[in-house]
């Protein structure tokens, strides 16, 4: 086992200078970018302002030509209207005739502060006949100005984060994994153990070091061996000497030292994290091709019927109402890596975790490939199944590798890198991948879901050594029975229902279907709604490791669950109050904060409890037991949500949602006063 | 070395040139024998440029009817003494004079058994010179509509002035005017809109004259129609002046889905298939059978789609009616 706390100094140093050099110069460029764009953009609008007013100028010329007399033009404000429709920089076009009087004008429905006016002449038979009077919109430009700004800064963030992951892995291969064996190693040549070597085969610094090495190891069990040789021919008196010389010290085997293969979990991290990068690409517009797919194929598309046996499946399909089809794309997702999860648990445990991570990469493909050319709902509803499978696979995959590298010491280390794979990768799978939709359109983002998962299968058999052997003992079965045991106890029952269902409730049902669909209602662009969900997840980030700590420290975990529900509530809440932009994007921030406040204290609440407390079911299993049932009301949650939307509108439901949230956080902390869960074992955080 | 190979591949394919060139002008050229109503007009040139830019011989003999439809039988006569490759009618009346209603075909007076591609007719079906819109049913008849639909002919109206009552002055003797009649009514009634109609009456020889326009259009004008909606002809069409006159005097704009009246007469706004185009697609049909071989039965019915809008800025000058903006954008507009 390497030791990778021993260089963490220096390749954090690395990393974080090596980050500010590229975040800095990439914002120096973007920033020279957009300053150019900027002033071009400015101009650009003028320029498109003259060519709109030609072409009106020159139609209404041409009528005024034909004879029509200028207070008689028919239909001009549709005309101008056709002509402003998809400009949102001109909020208003008019016709003013050769006196300068206005007799013709369009506005745009929704304007925005700031007008200037241009005009244009318009001649009819030689002679000045009018003018064209275009209003020229200044917020809208500087709305598009901003929205850029947003996507650069966006882009700049997430290439900061790219890069983090890349250089942590890169530098961990590169030099802290090496450096760390070779470390270990000579402290036990210090303990006089010769037998092992290290088995890289870099030809850098490193590896011309650990190259030194190995040779220096070689020589002293050559020369040990040779000089055992002399002894043993010599007599019995050196032969005694040699015995001696065997008991203080290790020596390799005739057949040569054994590679010593160093072990960590930052050889998966990166593989890991394009894993997760792709199937968060289409994070923030799930919701809304569902609803596209549903709107184009109908109660019951054609080719359903057509499937050998399809014609109860058709049936059955129009017979569920359309709130629950459109919400099952995510809810048939959740459902399906709660399926397959314990499938893929026992083929890691018979074929390793890189393999499984390999044949999991294969479901994960064919689902995105399927997706990008799917055109109706129940193939979304199925593909998403496949890419569900995927998931499970790659997830269990990875979770084994990581308790089969790391020892229960570390193994909350092993954890916390698998977390943070996952939310970085959410951070810039949903950005980007609501940038791109902008740009590219939905399907063809599942091409590139699909790409990023190959890459990540191909990095694996790159950056992972082959399957470390799996020592650890299967995990410890058990029976519905302990589940029944537990649902029986009220801390295990309280904490579920009071904060688990909900806080699902909220990531599955609240943020990741409800915010999307209310901020497309609201108008903004894919772009924008990937952001604002960024920000979830960027803020797990940022508060995940510091609110652990501040609950770990006090043995706040209660408090911090009751501050997670009280916050969430509200955040719902508020959006049912002020249905507007802003108030979803604080909305998601608070989630965010409030997710890093009661994650990791209610695993840790659980293993606080202990069998005592939990009807002598282990907390380990109660955990895992825990999540399970917390997938569920994961599952129910948007379709719970999707129901609420249809029947009362989006600001009632987050009101009522936020509500109903916050009155959980009053039962839980009535319960925590009720039945206080104090020490009954070491604490151990479940991060 | 180079040079010579160069030269005697020039040979080859000077050689070659000149054979084909032999070859073209050795091959018989197809004869298509035209039969017109008065001359090859601009339907009938749109056809012949067509079948010319194929790339194949082809030789007309055009006939002119002078409008008499009685000389068809000796066109008729003459195609079947020289065998040409295709006969092309244009119009209803000389197509049927030519070949018949399918009901009542007599070998003898009609061409049964030489390719047979009809140009021009308003409607097909109900002229029983096809059987269907598909496909005209008969070995060796083929045709294209080449009507403007009735959707698009109401939705262009409609784009001009809304429109809640239509006027209907047309000659109910003429049996291909009161079919016309009576389906544009339904369509009218259909899309909720009133059918004001009135039916020219029979003068003295039992024919009705140009002076019944006048009282006709004011009687449309008094039950308030909006519009006046052309009902083809062959008497309204001989006299489109005196008719376009009388339904301006009365304040009428007038909408028609035929050329002619249009550009004779002085109608507001049409819609019409463009008459280069309704030649174009009968000689693709000419085509088909001609170098393609097939049997003019087996030819699907082709339709135009595509129309053209026409707007006569005289008449909407008379009427102080103008054009909306839209409209003019991709108007044909007549100054």
């Amino acid at each position: 086992m390497a030791n990778e706390t021993l260089f963490r100094g220096l390749s954090i140093r690395i990393v974080a200078f090596a980050i500010a050099i590229l975040v800095l110069s990439l914002a120096g460029l973007s920033y020279a970018t957009y300053d150019v764009f900027d002033r071009q953009a400015a101009a650009e609008l003028d320029r498109k302002a003259a060519a709109v007013a030609d072409l009106i100028a020159n139609r209404v010329g041409r009528a005024l030509d034909l004879g029509v007399p200028f207070d008689q033009l028919v239909g001009v404000e549709e005309f101008l209207g056709d002509v402003i429709q998809d400009q949102p920089e001109f909020a208003s076009v008019a016709l003013a005739d050769a006196a300068g009087r206005e007799v013709y004008r369009k506005d745009r429905p929704r304007r925005q502060g700031d007008v200037r006016v241009q005009s244009w002449p318009v001649t009819a038979r030689g002679a000045a006949a009018g003018a064209v009077l275009i209003g020229v919109d200044s917020a809208a430009l500087n709305e598009r100005l901003v929205g850029i700004a947003f996507d650069v800064g966006v882009t700049l963030l997430v290439s900061a984060l790219i890069s983090l992951e890349v250089l942590l892995v890169l530098i961990a291969v590169s030099l802290t994994i090496p450096v760390g064996t070779l470390v270990t190693l000579m402290n036990r040549v210090a303990g006089g153990d010769f037998s092992r070597r290290v088995d890289d085969r870099a030809r850098d610094q490193v590896g011309r070091l650990t190259a030194a090495f190995n040779s220096a190891i070689e020589r002293v069990n050559r020369e040990y061996r040779a000089a055992l040789d002399r002894a043993l021919s010599a007599g019995a008196d050196a032969a005694a000497w040699g015995a001696e010389l065997s008991r203080r010290f290790v020596f390799a085997p005739a057949a040569g030292a054994e590679p010593f293969a160093p072990q960590s979990v930052l050889f998966i991290r990166l593989p890991l994290f394009l894993f997760f990068f792709g199937s968060e690409l289409p994070r923030s517009f799930l919701p809304i091709l569902a609803k596209e797919l549903h709107a184009a194929s109908g109660p019951t598309p054609a080719w359903l019927a057509a499937v050998p046996g399809g014609d109860w499946l058709a049936q059955a399909y129009a017979a569920i109402p359309a709130e629950v089809l459109v919400a099952l794309p995510l809810s048939a997702y959740l459902l399906g890596i709660a399926l397959f999860s314990p499938v893929a648990g026992r083929l890691a445990a018979a074929r390793g975790s890189r393999t499984l991570f390999s044949i999991g990469v294969v479901p994960a493909v064919a689902g995105y490939v399927l997706t990008f050319l799917a055109d109706s709902l129940p193939e979304l509803i199925l593909w998403r199944t496949v890419n569900a499978l995927g998931f499970a696979f790659v997830s269990i995959a990875a979770l084994d590798h990581i308790s089969a590298v790391t020892t229960p010491t570390t193994r909350a280390q092993g954890m916390a890198a698998y977390l943070a794979a996952y939310v970085s990768a959410g951070v810039c799978g949903t950005a980007i991948g609501a940038i791109l939709a902008d740009r590219i359109g939905f399907p063809p983002v599942f091409l590139l879901s699909a790409v990023f998962t190959l890459g990540s299968a191909v990095l694996l058999w790159i950056l992972t050594p082959a399957t470390p052997h799996r020592d650890a003992a299967p995990a410890r079965k058990a029976g519905g029975g302990s589940m029944l045991r537990l649902l029986a106890t009220p801390r295990f029952l309280g904490l579920l229902l009071c904060a688990g269902i909900p806080m699902q409730v909220i990531q599955s049902g609240f943020l990741f279907y409800y915010a999307p669909l209310l901020l497309q209602e609201l108008g903004n662009r894919q772009a924008v709604i990937g952001r604002v969900l960024m920000i979830y997840f960027l803020l797990v980030i940022v508060f995940n490791e510091v609110l652990a700590r501040w609950a770990d420290g006090g043995q706040r975990h209660g408090k911090a669950v009751v501050i997670g529900l009280g916050l969430s509530g509200c955040a719902a809440a508020a959006v049912g109050l002020w249905t507007d932009t802003w108030a979803a994007a604080g909305s998601v921030a608070a989630i965010g904060v409030a997710w890093a406040f009661s994650f990791s204290a209610q695993g840790a609440l659980l293993l606080r409890m202990g069998e005592g407390r939990l009807a002598g079911v282990p907390p380990a299993v109660a955990i895992g037991f825990y999540r399970l049932a917390e997938r569920c009301g994961a599952m129910v949650a948007p379709v719970l949500m999707s129901l609420m939307i249809t029947h009362m509108g989006f600001a009632d439901t987050a009101l009522i949602t936020g509500v109903g949230i916050a009155i959980c956080a009053v039962l839980f902390a009535l319960q925590m006063a009720a039945l206080p869960v104090t020490d009954s074992t070491v604490p151990e955080t479940s991060r | 070395m180079k040079a010579l190979a160069f030269r005697a591949l020039l040979g080859v394919l000077l050689l070659a040139g000149v054979n084909a060139g032999a070859l073209a002008a050795t091959a018989k050229p197809k004869t298509v024998y035209i039969m017109t109503f008065r001359g090859c007009e601009e339907v009938c040139t749109g056809f012949r440029d067509y079948l010319e830019r194929q790339g194949e011989a082809v030789e007309f003999v055009i006939r002119d009817a002078e409008s008499s439809l009685a000389r068809v039988a000796d066109f008729v006569a003459e195609a079947k003494a020289t065998r040409p490759d295709l006969v092309v009618t244009w119009g209803t009346g000389v197509t049927l004079a030519a070949v018949g209603p399918y009901d009542a075909v007599d070998p003898a007076r009609h061409i049964t058994d030489i390719p047979v591609v009809y140009l021009f007719v308003g409607n097909p079906t109900e002229a029983k010179i096809a059987r269907s819109t598909t496909a005209s049913g008969r070995p060796n008849v083929a045709g294209a509509n080449t009507t403007v639909s009735f959707e698009a002919q109401y939705n262009t109206m409609l784009s001009y002035r809304p429109v809640k009552r239509v006027g209907f002055v047309y000659n109910a003797d003429e049996p291909a005017a009161a079919v016309q009649a009576q389906t544009a009514l339904e369509q009218f009634r259909a899309r909720g809109v009133e059918v004001v109609e009135e039916r020219l009456p029979a003068g003295a020889d039992g024919k009705p004259t140009p002076e019944s326009f006048a009282p006709a259009m004011a009687r449309v004008r008094e039950r308030q129609a909006e519009m006046l909606y052309y009902v083809g002809s062959s008497f309204i069409l001989a006299n489109i002046e005196a008719f376009s006159r009388a339904a301006l005097d009365q304040k009428l704009p007038a909408f028609t889905s035929f050329e002619l009246p249009f550009r004779k007469g002085g109608a507001l706004l049409g819609l019409v298939s463009p008459l280069r185009s309704v030649g174009q697609i009968a000689g693709y049909q000419a085509a088909q059978v001609l170098f393609a071989g097939k049997p003019p039965g087996e030819l699907p019915t082709p339709s135009l789609t595509r129309f053209t809008v026409l707007i006569n800025m005289q008449a909407a000058r008379e009427l102080a009616l103008w054009p909306p903006m839209r409209l003019l954008q991709f108007a044909e507009v007549a100054p």
